[in-house]
């Protein structure tokens, strides 16, 4: 072989990485999504619909895209939200389920190319992996889209799906080890409970209310376990410790056509994932504990040869302040029980925080392989070690320009979500809740027996 | 370090860049098909949900079970009574409503063709049949509940059905065992007079 020719092949060779490099070197998720938050932000969710149906790539929300392409999963979730928010609740549901499915397959894929992309250039290679509580936010306010639509039979269905994902992760989720899901689970547990004391199957809503009282105190099921208790053989001490508390049973308040109204507000949303750049001293302290042996030693030579001073990863922005909603039911102030699915996600973050710089920092190490390996061998191939350094560079500060955060996370999620739960007489009555200043009415017509579940979801976090 | 060695490495380096590369440049846009003209196309399972191959198979289990039941011999002594089919309940994890009004109708015709009975349809009904999926939410599935339907519709027979399912995850799979149980009721009197379940094993494996 020539040494020209040599010299061609190690050229080609430092050219494909950086070209391969600068495919995946393009904007990160949180970007693509950031027209729509701004316009939910900005109040205008007709806006922000727009701007998600653009970036799944179609003309309207009558369209989902076919097929689904890498994070349209995800998009869809944020659509399903902003729907909600529109209160076109069917569509909604449409788009919850398309990704529920989608989710479920993506939970079980393997790809080789997509497991080197992640240890070469960034987690956000191949499909999105759902978070815990986003499967189980996920079913739950699916429940609402069914609730609201008097649909009990779909709203069973999320529920039995909300129990499988719950029990699953119960006994240890993918990582195989029992842990708490804290209140994750507290509304779809709630509505859960809502949907089968509806239906007649006072056991299962029991059964269900107990899974909420596990993990928060509930002041608004009292009244509903104290009626329920009594026609069912299922008890725990939880359940009868509330039953016993407060006011005596409203017996019979259905035969007299009272109903029961249940208004779940979704306000505000929980933080975005932002790209950031931690210093390697620092990224070594906090991912410690999940460093392959020798993996940190590596590092600090690396840092230590001026090679590496920083590593890309992704961080959960700051949270908003929320104050509590304002919700009247025939213009008497309703008090609110609230579930803070902000502190979930964070604490959702905290928990994986080190192993995701862990993962960061062991692709810093295998970027600088590479390129040491592409400079030691244009050097040699070309017989001119200046061509060699220069390979190397251009290989490592390629490959770590790739190094793309994986900045998905499903960012439309409430912040919080309130549950206001009384026993009105059946007729119209009206219900208002006011959000940070903007003021949402809606006129209930409640049959006598039967419940109803009122929506009102504002996902701007301003 | 020989030379070789770093050739070597190299090589590997840029095999594994010739590797990555595959996939982003060996996609394929996707094409709509006919299944007539695909062989097998609706043999693969696509999710946990039913498809038509799932409902047939429990069709022709319970189908089968009803041909040779004692009810069917009841039913040639009675000069084709009147039978109402009901819409089947859906008690599992998935969103199978539309299948399971494919298996309603499905129902209806294969006892047009065999059964000695004249068919009530309530195909058309809308309004009812939603009004009777509602009641069947806020309700037990019982014989007494299925014979009162039956008197609404003023037939002597109530064929209903109810699917459910265990639902199981693991890291690497989710399984759906479904059941489907068809029966028979007497509006006159409640009495089941055929019961069969239909066992259907879907799988994301």
């Amino acid at each position: 072989m020539t040494r020209r020719r040599r010299q061609w092949r190690w050229e080609r060779a430092a050219l494909a990485v950086v070209l391969f490099a600068s495919v995946l070197g393009c904007k990160t998720f949180s970007d693509s999504t950031l027209g729509a938050r701004t316009a939910l932000d900005a109040n205008q969710p007709g806006e922000a619909l727009k701007a998600i149906n653009g970036a799944l790539k179609v003309r309207s929300a009558d369209e989902t895209p076919n097929p689904l392409k890498k994070n349209d999963a995800l998009l869809l979730l944020d659509r399903a939200m902003i729907l909600q928010e529109l209160r076109d609740y069917e569509k909604s549901s449409r788009d919850f389920q398309v990704a529920d499915k989608t989710i479920e397959i993506l939970d079980f894929s393997r790809s080789t190319a997509n497991e080197i992309s992640r240890y070469l250039f960034t987690d956000s290679a191949g499909p999105y992996k759902a978070r815990p509580y986003e499967k189980l936010m996920l079913n739950s306010l699916n429940m609402v889209n069914y609730l609201v639509r008097d649909n009990l039979e779909g709203a069973k269905v999320e529920a039995r799906r909300f129990t499988v994902m719950r029990d699953y992760l119960l006994r240890g989720g993918d990582e195989g080890e029992k842990r708490d899901i804290g209140e994750a689970g507290v509304v779809g547990s709630y509505l859960a409970g809502f949907t089968f004391q509806e239906s007649g199957e006072r056991e299962e809503a029991l059964r269900y209310y107990d899974e909420a009282l596990q993990a928060k105190t509930l002041q608004s099921l009292a009244g509903p376990v104290r009626e329920l208790l009594p026609r069912s053989g299922f008890r725990t001490e939880r359940l009868q410790a509330l039953s016993s508390e407060g006011s005596k049973p409203a017996a019979g308040n259905s035969a007299r056509g009272d109903a029961e109204l249940l208004v779940v507000v979704s306000y505000g949303r929980i933080p975005a994932m932002v790209a950031k750049r931690l210093p390697i001293g620092l990224a070594l302290t906090l991912a410690a504990a999940f460093l392959p042996p020798g993996t940190g030693q590596q590092a600090r030579r690396l840092a230590g040869q001026g090679l590496v001073t920083w590593i890309n990863y992704p961080e959960l922005g700051p949270s908003a302040q929320y104050a509590s909603p304002l919700v009247t039911i025939d213009n008497v102030a309703q008090s609110v029980e609230l579930v803070n699915i902000d502190a979930i996600a964070r604490k959702s973050w905290e928990d994986s925080k080190g192993r995701v710089i862990a993962a960061a920092v062991v692709r810093m190490i295998a970027r600088a392989a590479i390129g040491a390996g592409v400079g030691v061998a244009t050097g040699q191939g070309s017989k001119r070690s200046g061509l060699g350094v220069l390979a190397a560079l251009v290989t490592q500060g390629s490959l770590a320009a790739a190094d793309k955060p994986d900045t998905r996370s499903w960012a439309t999620l409430p912040a919080r979500i309130g549950l206001v739960r009384m026993r009105l007489p059946a007729g119209m009555h009206q219900v208002a809740v006011e959000i940070a200043g903007r003021r949402y009415v809606t006129d209930v017509d409640l049959v006598g027996g039967q419940g109803a579940v009122v929506d009102f979801t504002d996902l701007s976090q301003t | 370090m020989t030379v070789l060695h770093l050739i070597s490495r190299a090589r590997v380096a840029w095999a594994f860049l010739v590797a990555l590369s595959l996939p982003v440049g060996g996609c394929s846009s996707p094409k709509a098909v006919r299944g007539s003209e695909t062989p097998g196309l609706d043999n693969a399972a696509m999710s946990t949900t039913l498809d038509r191959k799932d409902l047939e198979k429990a069709l022709k289990i319970s189908m089968e079970a009803l041909r040779t039941s004692r009810v069917m011999v009841q039913w040639r002594m009675e000069n084709r009574p009147t039978v109402g089919v009901l819409p089947i309940r859906n008690e599992t994890s998935e969103h199978i409503t539309g299948a399971l009004d494919a298996l309603l109708s499905e129902i209806e015709t294969q006892l047009v063709n065999f059964a000695p009975v004249r068919v009530i349809s309530l195909q058309g009904q809308d309004d009812l049949i939603e009004e009777i999926r509602r009641q069947q939410q806020n309700s037990a599935y019982n014989p007494q509940e299925t014979a009162k339907w039956g008197r609404q519709l003023g037939v002597r027979y109530i064929i209903s059905g109810k699917v459910f399912s265990t639902d199981e995850r693991t890291k690497d799979a989710r399984r759906v065992q479904y059941y489907l149980f068809i029966r028979a009721v007497s509006v006159e009197t409640g009495e089941i007079l055929f019961q069969n379940q239909a066992p259907i094993t879907k799988a994301i494996i």
